[in-house]
């Protein structure tokens, strides 16, 4: 008797169920993420007024963490800053140069302070074209072209800085970071 | 063996049901597709993709604790309840307006709320585009079920209780929900009015994992009208819902670690109820329409005196 009660109970609360549950779906569209950022870092240490450098980043990097199966990747920004003023550098100097990835430029700057990118700022800032920054749609067409295709990132992609300054005797660190946008399949 | 599967499938069925009572707040770090969602905004978008979930969420919380205002002076009351909850769901809770990160322009845009569609996208001469994330709930009605117990009476007085504790469940995590409130007759201090009059105060609480805390109060003045095994029941209330939101924001311009604490409030206040109610000994079946900022429909079924 008590376990024909709890059916009938069951069953009629059971009734609800097509009713409350009109039309409910859950996780219809797509996942968005933001991908993990990646960082090239340099390290200038010269006696001279110029300089150079290379890193690598794995792109696969972007979708670390992500479970989920990974639709595409595109970037979203690409910020810069440059710290660790020392040895007489002073955040005064200027720069001009380039940064690229596997060779194709991603920002060129011209006679751009130091203390410009004292803290972390996208070279996509447009206040930044007036001090001599300016940023490289063929880099990040580039990237993107990569991005494309999460299924087939090269593990080894090549960030590269070179330049001058209107100083000799160079010690900064400069880092450059990666920011992307990941689409899962829903 | 016929009886034992067909037992089953309600017990499954009534488990999906149970677990509706966490739908609206299944945001633990356990990684469902909720709480992946959420846990890309920063806390200047997260308010605008969520409110309509939180709107829902109290004014489901909030109703169907009461099916009649007449309550006997003296007496014994005992009715256990299975009340669900569905929250319409028009286009103004699919869109919220939102301003993207830079280097976008810092133009708003309107884009979807988690009951929406797509989200909105912003382009750059740079010849990047930058997506608001998605809907993750496509609902016309949001649901919630959760069950009741009516104990009573005594100087006019009922109490409700509501207690649901379900055990982690495919992707959703452990949740907990408790409710407690009282109702009092009016009428007994007012016998010559032709109609039922009582008040009530409730209060519940939930919480589903480490990622969210909400408290919801209702403050409700009652009438109704009985004919023969038919009760007209209504009501006004103010209620309030607040939502404690906890996550490591993981999105761009994040540090590690970075914890963003919100306290979202509900924007759903003032709610008008009309129902009927159907007493048929000891079965009570029971429907109202509560109508506020968004409109939410509840029903009972019900066992006791």
């Amino acid at each position: 008797m008590h376990h024909a009660f709890v059916r009938w109970f069951l069953s009629l609360s059971a009734l609800c169920a097509p009713l409350l549950l009109a039309s409910c779906e859950l996780a219809t569209n797509p996942l968005l993420f933001d991908g993990s950022p990646l960082i090239a870092n340099f390290t200038v240490n010269t006696t001279g007024n110029s300089f150079s450098g290379s890193n690598t980043i794995n792109l696969n990097n972007v979708v670390s963490g992500i479970e989920l199966d990974v639709d595409s990747v595109s970037v979203i920004n690409v910020s810069i800053i440059i710290d660790s003023l020392s040895g007489g550098t002073l955040a005064s100097t200027t720069i001009s140069g380039t940064g690229s990835i596997d060779g194709h430029t991603l920002v060129t700057l011209s006679g751009v302070a130091l203390s410009t990118f004292s803290s972390e700022r996208s070279i996509f800032d447009p206040s930044l074209s007036a001090a001599g920054v300016t940023y490289g749609s063929d880099g990040i067409s580039y990237v993107n072209n990569m991005l494309e295709h999460p299924e087939s990132l090269p593990s080894s992609t090549s960030i590269a800085v070179s330049g001058t300054a209107s100083q000799s005797g160079l010690h900064f660190k400069a880092h450059i970071k990666l920011y992307t946008q990941v689409f899962t399949h829903p | 063996m016929q009886r034992q599967r067909l037992f089953k499938r309600v017990t499954a069925k009534v488990m999906l049901l149970a677990v509706t009572v966490s739908a609206f707040s299944s945001m633990s770090f356990s990684q469902t597709p909720f709480e992946d969602a959420v846990k890309q905004l920063n806390s200047d978008l997260v308010k605008g993709y969520l409110q309509p979930f939180i709107n829902s969420a109290s004014a489901n919380i909030n109703a169907g604790h009461y099916s009649t205002a007449q309550i006997a002076d003296m007496g014994f009351t005992l009715r256990l309840q299975v009340v669900g909850s569905g929250t319409i769901i028009g286009d103004a809770e699919k869109t919220y307006t939102a301003t993207p990160p830079e280097p976008f322009t810092q133009n708003p845009v309107e884009t979807a709320t988690v009951f929406g569609e797509q989200g909105a996208s912003v382009s750059h001469p740079a010849g990047m585009t930058y997506y608001f994330q998605n809907g993750q709930i496509k609902a016309s009605i949001f649901p919630s079920v959760v069950p009741q117990l009516t104990v009573g009476n005594l100087f006019g007085t009922q109490a409700v209780v509501r207690y649901a504790s379900i055990p982690e469940f495919h992707d959703f995590p452990r949740s907990t929900l408790f409710g407690i409130g009282a109702q009092h007759s009016i009428s007994r201090y007012l016998p010559d009015v032709p109609v039922d009059l009582a008040v009530g105060i409730y209060y519940n609480n939930f919480s589903v994992g480490d990622f969210i805390e909400s408290r919801a109060m209702c403050y409700g003045a009652h009438v109704s009208k009985s004919f023969s095994i038919i009760t007209a029941y209504g009501g006004l209330q103010y209620q309030t819902a607040s939502m404690d939101v906890n996550y490591t924001y993981t999105g761009q311009g994040s540090t590690p670690n970075s914890t963003i604490s919100l306290q979202l409030e509900s924007e759903v206040n003032v709610v008008a109820t009309i129902g009927l109610d159907f007493n048929l000994g000891i079965l009570h079946i029971n429907g109202d329409a509560n109508f506020g900022k968004v409109t939410a429909l509840s029903g009972g079924i019900g066992f006791g005196i």
